[in-house]
């Protein structure tokens, strides 16, 4: 997939994911690897900005296999921002599928 | 690549970062690559998942704002430092932080030196003050002596320094004579005691019946009105304070008054705007009306209660040679000042002191003073 695709929808998985549930950060690695293929490495600055802008809060939590896990919780902030890349994605998608549909009914005519 | 060296490396190209944000990071890179040596992959597998160490950092960086390429500048910057330059630097930011300990620590003890300082001095000058005064006491009741020791029949008063003064400078008989006649006219009231000092032909005699008469009564005199002047201090103080009181409470009571008046005024505005536009408020426009009126009346009427100083308080101006001696030649006592006393190249005191020698009273006094010496 293209990096620049990715790029831009990667907010709004991170977002949605933690949205879901609260994650700590390789489990949120593999959770949106599922749906795009990202390199590893790029979504921790990500969660860190998130942090930094007060979409994401952090908690510690114990843990089985290790040391305490530092998990995401998404804010209030967060949900709105979410909302708000999620209308942007839609209405953008929406016009792209309706270009692209549009031009190929031109070319089949 | 190992787990520990790409952590350092990664710890050294964020250097520009603070401390626990790097150490925040660090750790979840780290977890990171547990979790996944964990489940079976080689640390180096893991890192290479990661990418560009360089792109790796400038992602980093971009979240927290920095410029990649300072930052880059920042970690070579750094890394090329030395153990020496690092223990120097360390040295150096302890040397900062001990200066600016000590100018702190100096600045304080100076402040508490200079508060100290300020209380002995107040204390000093409170404790001296006594002293002082018995001091110019003294130096006046030797001076009195000196000055009078020399003139039988003559008795001075503090009051009389003056006067003796300006005779000495003057340097002439007249004038000396005229200090003379002045000091013995007011010795007049001094009342009885004085009156018999001065019929007494003894001169040591006289001269301590001076000394010891002098120290008490000046004491007396002194202390009297020293108490005298406190007393009146503290009741004009005490009148002051509740002059002050009753006025603010008059003034708060008509600021209300007026604001609430002002307040009344646009309501009435506002309603008879209303009343013309044919609502029915005629009787409340007429009572809000009222109440404007009511209001700054109150306001006016509470300036009245005001407590201004009376005629009794002015203070009523000292009366002076010129104004005595213009009202009985019938002129103002400016007339008599440019006319008697006010010539060029002369100060206004010896002019005084010439216009007096010349008066009649002046040979009266002068007659009775001769009389006495005699």
């Amino acid at each position: 997939m293209n990096a620049q695709f990715k790029k831009g929808v990667l907010e709004l998985i991170v977002l949605e994911s933690v949205r879901q549930r609260d994650m700590y950060g390789y489990e949120l690695v593999e959770e949106v690897s599922k749906v795009v293929n990202v390199n590893e490495g790029t979504i921790y600055p990500l969660l860190k900005r998130l942090t930094n802008e007060h979409y994401f809060e952090t908690y510690l939590r114990e843990s089985t296999e290790g040391p305490p896990r530092k998990y995401y919780h998404v804010t209030a902030a967060g949900i709105l921002y979410r909302d708000s890349l999620e209308k942007e994605w839609m209405e953008l998608s929406e016009r792209v599928w309706k270009f692209l549909k549009q031009n190929i009914s031109d070319e089949g005519s | 690549m190992g787990k520990h060296e790409f952590l350092s490396e990664l710890e050294k190209s964020l250097s520009v970062l603070q401390e626990d944000e790097l150490r925040d990071i660090i750790s979840e890179y780290e977890q990171h690559i547990d979790i996944k040596v964990e489940k079976g992959l080689t640390e180096e597998e893991v890192i290479a998942d990661f990418g560009s160490l360089a792109e790796l950092t400038g992602e980093i960086l971009e979240a927290y704002h920095v410029r990649v390429d300072y930052a880059a500048g920042k970690g070579k910057n750094k890394a090329a430092k030395t153990a020496g330059q690092e223990g120097s630097e360390s040295f150096e930011k302890l040397k900062r932080m001990g200066e600016k300990g000590s100018l702190t620590l100096w600045s304080t003890v100076k402040g508490i030196g200079a508060w100290m300082a300020g209380i002995v001095r107040w204390i000093w000058h409170q404790a001296r003050r006594p002293f002082v005064w018995l001091r110019s006491w003294m130096v006046f009741q030797r001076w009195e002596y000196e000055e009078c020791g020399t003139e039988e029949g003559s008795v001075e008063t503090g009051d009389d320094l003056e006067a003796v003064g300006t005779g000495l400078e003057a340097g002439t008989a007249a004038q000396a004579d005229a200090s003379r006649s002045r000091r013995i006219r007011e010795d007049d009231g001094m009342g009885k005691d004085t009156q018999r000092r001065r019929r007494s032909g003894n001169m040591t005699e006289n001269v301590m019946i001076k000394s010891c008469g002098g120290f008490v009564g000046t004491g007396v005199h002194s202390l009297c009105r020293g108490i005298r002047q406190m007393i009146q201090w503290m009741v004009d103080i005490a009148l002051w304070g509740i002059r002050l009181a009753w006025n603010g409470c008059w003034i708060l009571f008509s600021v209300f008054a007026g604001g609430f008046g002002l307040f009344s005024l646009f309501g009435l505005g506002l309603l008879t705007v209303l009343l013309t536009q044919g609502y029915p408020l005629v009787g409340v426009t007429i009572g809000c009306g009222g109440l404007v009126c009511c209001m700054f009346s109150a306001a006016g009427l509470g300036m009245t209660f005001l407590w201004r100083p009376g005629k009794s308080e002015v203070i009523a101006p000292k009366r002076s040679l010129e104004k005595d001696m213009g009202e009985e030649r019938g002129e103002s006592p400016q007339e008599y000042v440019r006319r008697r006393i006010h010539k060029p190249g002369r100060s206004l005191k010896a002019g005084r002191k010439e216009a007096f020698v010349g008066t009649e009273e002046f040979e009266t006094l002068q007659g009775k003073g001769d009389g006495q010496d005699a």
